[in-house]
């Protein structure tokens, strides 16, 4: 019985937590004439694929996704490599202010994206950076940082030293030994970091509205606003560009939904 | 080895790329929004220096709205704390009493924290639409037609509408936070209580609880953080604080003062207050805690 109860009440909650998207979904394949008709709830009546291209040809939604794909790469895989490289020579080798370094760094988790808008703002304008791609990957790429060499170099203190040794006594330079060595082992952290860096980027939403005032550049966040108000009365279409938006995260999250999980709850327990 | 290891230009090539760019775009401008928020500046004229000026017309400026964005944020914060952490919790824990899908329930709970707020913002601005979104299509049809409303647009309610998606969008990941924290309580602890004869509430209460302690002041922590901080979700299901700046939130005032009235001074302000806010709530709520650890030994 209490079992049943419980039961019940999770169950609950899972539609809770699934309704909406469910909703955006069968929303995303419905005609207009259906959804304004009184059928905006339940499942559609025919599939109506069409609103998908009519979001990704009118709607530029094709634009927006390849832009958030280029910048979220870039991103990920230059933050990944930065931060690797800087946590290697934070944890691993032997300098005076590796401390300090680190300590830099690690203020930044405690930094508020929002509260530095106005001065990277400036910064960008002055470097000829503004309303330019670079630009907004170097900020997504330094509001990584932080956590990720939190991630990464709490991985490679874990590694043994007789890693370097060995290879050291074998002749190997410290590039040698950083690159074959070190890399390969740091694999399951490097995914981790990764995964994680890639959900903020291609889910940030403010820096990519102030710093890409360019129709052709912006990203799919922002590019939902701009349809917002072109595809006002089109809700299929609109469903449709949300539901785009949604499925990369969605896909990634369901393949590696434990290592997300990890990654979050790694990232979260750093204060 | 220590040559190795100690190698001064490889330490330079690993380090140097990723730390003078977190100094650029991250330490330099953290210091220069405290500059600016002492000078009154429009970015083009010339910067005069006006001390806390800028922080007494942030506060004493009706039109900034910024003392109801105060009051706004901390209602957030307070929704999340008394609200959200609390229903997480119990999640948590009902997640780990060993009910059947275990793994399913934690990883649908979290789906909604993978899709960006922008999207989710847009989806609840479609779920609250007069005529045909999911809230009064489902009032509708229990009959409950009186209690239908345009959520966002009436002053009673845009406020606790732009609540919802805010609290729901993260339940999840406080959940996650807490299922980690009570997976991690060693098994011997529950074990012997259960021997013991210990129900499952006193379990909770005697072991679970004071033993997660550290992780509800992460999960506090973070909540109150980012309820502080809210920008995106707000910004897009309210247009920035309408009706009439009823739901403006902090950083959305920081946003109007700098980007629409070029208002860096006071702008700036804003953002140092946010930033000052966050870390003296962490200070609070690391106080609280440890001092219940000391408390109960």
């Amino acid at each position: 019985m209490k079992k049943a109860i419980i039961n019940l009440l999770l169950v609950v909650i899972a539609i809770i937590q699934l309704y909406p998207l469910v909703w955006m979904v069968f929303l995303s394949l419905k005609s207009n004439s259906e959804i304004y008709g009184g059928g905006s709830m339940g499942f559609p009546r025919s599939l109506r694929w069409d609103n998908y291209i009519s979001a990704m040809q009118t709607g530029n939604v094709l634009r927006y996704t390849c832009n958030s794909l280029v910048i979220t790469a870039a991103a990920v895989l230059l933050s990944t490599l930065l931060a690797s490289m800087s946590a290697y020579s934070i944890t691993r080798m032997r300098w005076r202010y590796s401390g300090w370094v680190m300590m830099i760094f690690l203020m930044g988790i405690m930094v508020p994206s929002q509260a530095v808008i106005l001065p990277i703002y400036l910064i960008l304008q002055r470097a000829g950076l503004y309303n330019t791609q670079p630009g907004l990957v170097i900020v997504y790429l330094v509001f990584a940082l932080p956590t990720a060499i939190f991630i990464l170099s709490g991985f490679l203190k874990s590694l043994p030293v007789e890693l370097e040794e060995a290879a050291a006594l074998d002749g190997a330079g410290i590039l040698y030994i950083y690159h074959r060595v070190i890399l390969p082992l740091t694999r399951p952290a490097l995914s981790t970091v990764m995964v994680f860096t890639f959900l903020s980027c291609w889910n940030e939403f403010m820096y990519s509205f102030i710093l890409l005032d360019r129709e052709k550049l912006r990203t799919l966040t922002v590019g939902l606003l701009a349809m917002k108000g072109q595809y006002y009365t089109n809700w299929g279409a609109m469903a449709a560009g949300l539901t785009i938006a949604a499925l990369p995260t969605l896909a990634v999250y369901l393949c590696f939904s434990k290592n997300i999980q990890q990654s979050f709850v790694a990232g979260a327990v750093k204060g | 080895m220590n040559k190795v290891l100690g190698n001064k230009k490889a330490i330079a090539l690993f380090t140097l790329p990723a730390f003078l760019l977190f100094l650029c775009i991250m330490i330099l401008p953290i210091l220069a929004s405290f500059f600016f928020s002492l000078q009154k500046w429009d970015g083009l004229g010339e910067m005069t220096f006006v001390g806390l000026r800028n922080y007494e017309k942030l506060f004493f400026t009706d039109s900034y709205h910024f003392h109801v964005s105060v009051k706004n944020t901390l209602i957030i914060a307070a929704l999340s704390v008394f609200i959200q952490i609390p229903l997480a919790l119990l999640l948590a824990l009902l997640v780990t009493i060993g009910v059947k899908w275990e793994n399913f329930y934690r990883t649908v709970y979290f789906i909604p924290v993978v899709i960006s707020s922008s999207a989710i913002a847009q989806l609840f601005l479609k779920i609250y639409n007069f005529d045909y979104g999911a809230l009064n299509t489902i009032l509708r049809s229990l009959g409950l037609e009186s209690w239908c409303r345009p959520w966002l647009y009436d002053e009673s309610t845009a406020l606790w509408a732009a609540f919802v998606p805010v609290i729901w969008q993260h339940i999840g990941y406080h959940m996650l936070i807490l299922y980690a924290g009570i997976k991690a309580i060693p098994p011997q602890l529950l074990d012997s209580a259960k021997i013991d004869g210990a129900g499952t509430f006193r379990i909770w209460r005697y072991i679970t609880i004071p033993q997660l302690l550290p992780m509800l002041e992460v999960t506090l922590t973070l909540a109150v953080i980012g309820a502080l901080k809210i920008f995106d979700i707000m910004f897009i299901l309210t247009s920035n604080g309408e009706p009439l700046g009823a739901t403006i939130v902090q950083t959305g005032v920081m946003y109007k003062l700098i980007f629409e009235k070029n208002n860096y001074g006071t702008g700036s302000a804003a953002a140092c207050f946010v930033v000052a806010e966050c870390l003296i709530f962490t200070l609070i709520i690391r106080r609280i805690f440890h001092h219940e650890r000391n408390a109960q030994p």
